[in-house]
């Protein structure tokens, strides 16, 4: 397992994909922290007593993970779809012993990455919300806050990751299935929830892998006791784990059982 | 001088004595379309085997069977008398050229190799080695996408050496390689084969592996229509002596007191003589007062008789607008065809030995 993994790895930093996904919520990351706590702390009077950096924790950060875990989750269908798309998947399957291994090590080198994008991005968020927001309050509930988005960020990046990683293997199409991720987080899963609301099945949408999403990173933190979110801790991360083992599995079993022609 | 690989097994790869690769009762349908039936062959260790047949004709999907990368609908392929799957190192015991499109195309050829090194196990040393080898050496840092068809075969055969197989199993190889490319492949794979590896090539141009197989398997419509030695192939269509002469019956019976019966008289009162030279048959018209009027040597030309073999596979519509194709390939002794499928031996029970080669700088696979 350690080779196919040197060997993964090896693939990924032959290329520049897996720096160049990086940038976008590295950039974002970086003026969304910049500007998300100074504002709060403005309004600060609106928003409650020392709640500023718990918002700004949410919002500002919460900003750069959404990009995290849409471009980790296009890591994961690069790293898989590539292999047929090359057709190089042909010679990862030669040289190893079964394709369950070879799966194994896509999938452990794509939750690398989105970890590794996430811990930059929140990196980057935290210390620029830090340097211009003047550092969290003083009794600690603030930075408590963060650490728990952060958290919760870290986790969902791994599962977005993977189950771009299990969309790939699922369809073998790296194009099809980035135009199918970019479709669905910002507009597709929108446009389901409202068909779901409108046939009186809005319990559903809660459960689509995007809202799963923002009640894992936003209960994550001390919610102010009149907000009532439909999914709390642990269902909502629970749910998210679901959706990404059943993209893993189906990909996985696809991968075992596919004909190579 | 060092030897290119170690001629020592692999530590740890524990194998037993190659026992070559069986095929037995192959069967693949995608969907409702056979591609493969009921094929059975076997490739002895130490051999060159020859996989031809037409383009179509299932080689492809049968070496994919053997390497585990399409599922049969029934039968078995083994190596070493196991799946290729369940060998515990594969790429140490099998090297495979399918595809020269396998690459991504923004890597180089340094980190191709390197990526699947690591997957082997074997040191990054390797890659320098299987690079030196195959000529690639000064394009160690150029990208694969900007790599020609015949680069491209010679950087897939290095990823198949990168394990030190005691097999090869390469699916045209020679698509996209100059006659440079090709005269160096041949002796590349007669060295490799010279020092104990075996080698299973397909193509669907007998003239390519003619003069490096020592062995044949044919299939036609995904079945096998003959599987044996190249020399048994030759042996089986001859060259023959055509005589036109006085009095054929008289020469056949003087043929046949001196131990040669394979004569026929010709529709066109010509005698056809098989394993005779010319001068012997004229000795022998001239020792029974036979008149020879003329003699002619026909050769025959062994692509023909594999076109023969595999006729008829895709038949085209007849050219058109008056245009006259050519004659569709005839058995070049009719009746000859088609030979009924030979009983593949079991593993271990080959019943030929590897031609002697001519030495070239490949010492040999593990």
């Amino acid at each position: 397992m350690t080779a196919l993994l040197t060997a993964e790895f090896r693939k990924v930093l032959g290329l520049r994909y897996w720096w160049i996904l990086g940038i976008a919520p590295a950039v974002v990351g970086l003026f969304s922290g910049a500007l998300t706590l100074p504002i709060l702390t403005t309004l600060e009077g609106l928003v409650g007593e020392n709640f500023a950096e718990a918002a700004a924790a949410a919002i500002g950060v919460a900003v750069a993970l959404a990009l995290v875990f849409l471009f980790a989750a296009l890591f994961g269908v690069v790293n898989t779809g590539s292999e047929f798309q090359h057709r190089t998947i042909v010679t990862s399957f030669l040289t190893a012993r079964g394709r369950d291994g070879v799966v194994a090590a896509k999938l452990t080198t794509a939750v690398a990455f989105g970890l590794l994008y996430c811990v930059v991005v929140e990196t980057v968020s935290v210390l620029t919300v830090l340097m211009f927001g003047g550092g969290p309050s003083g009794d600690g509930s603030g930075a408590g806050n963060v650490a728990a988005v952060l958290g919760a960020g870290l986790f969902a990046a791994m599962l977005w990751a993977l189950m771009g990683a299990g969309l790939g293997l699922l369809t073998g199409s790296t194009a099809g299935s980035v135009l199918a991720i970019t479709a669905w987080v910002p507009f597709g899963e929108l446009i389901v929830s409202l068909i779901l609301d409108g046939l009186g099945a809005g319990a559903l949408a809660r459960l689509l892998p995007g809202q799963l999403t923002w009640y894992t990173v936003f209960t994550a933190i001390d919610l102010p006791e009149e907000v009532d979110p439909a999914v709390t801790w642990p269902a909502a991360p629970l749910g998210l784990l679901g959706w990404t083992v059943l993209l893993c599995g189906l990909g996985w079993w696809r991968t075992r059982t596919r004909d190579i022609v | 001088m060092t030897a290119p690989f170690p001629t020592e097994p692999a530590a740890g790869a524990g194998y037993a004595p190659a026992a070559g690769i069986a095929v037995q009762g192959l069967w693949k349908n995608f969907r409702d379309v056979p591609a493969v039936s009921d094929l059975s062959f076997s490739v002895p260790p130490g051999s060159i085997t020859g996989f031809l047949g037409p383009n179509g004709s299932g080689k492809t999907t049968t070496l994919r069977m053997l390497l585990g990368l399409v599922r049969p609908t029934a039968g078995v392929a083994l190596v070493d008398g196991v799946p290729f799957t369940s060998l515990p190192h594969p790429a140490r015991v099998v090297g495979a050229v399918l595809d020269a499109q396998s690459f991504h195309p923004k890597h180089t050829a340094g980190t191709h190799l390197e990526v699947y090194a690591a997957a082997i196990g074997v040191p990054s040393a390797q890659v320098r080695r299987v690079l030196d080898l195959t000529g690639l050496a000064a394009a160690t840092r150029r990208r694969i996408g900007e790599f020609s068809l015949g680069m491209r075969q010679r950087l897939a055969l290095a990823t198949a050496l990168l394990g030190e197989p005691r097999y090869l199993v390469l699916d045209e190889p020679a698509n996209g390689l100059d006659p440079e490319g090709m005269a160096w492949l041949r002796d590349f794979l007669l060295g490799y084969a010279r020092s104990g590896g075996t080698v299973l090539i397909s193509s669907h141009i007998l003239r390519e592996v003619e003069q490096t197989a020592d062995r044949l398997v044919i299939i036609s419509r995904g079945r096998l229509v003959h599987q044996g030695t190249t020399a048994d192939l030759r042996h089986a269509h001859r060259a023959r002596v055509l005589v036109a002469v006085s009095d054929p019956a008289r020469l056949a019976t003087a043929l046949a007191a001196s131990g040669h019966t394979d004569a026929q008289v010709q529709s066109d009162g010509r005698l056809a003589i098989v394993g005779v030279e010319p001068e012997r048959v004229a000795e022998l018209a001239t020792a029974y007062g036979v008149t020879v009027f003329g003699t002619s040597v026909e050769h025959i030309d062994l692509e023909q008789v594999f076109l023969a073999m595999t006729a008829g596979q895709y038949v085209g519509a007849a050219p058109g607008w008056g245009m006259q194709g050519p004659p569709a390939p005839q058995p070049p002794y009719p009746g000859q065809f088609p030979q009924p499928p030979q009983q593949p031996p079991y593993p271990g029970q080959f019943p030929h030995s590897p031609q002697p080669h001519p030495p070239t700088g490949w010492e040999g696979p593990r």
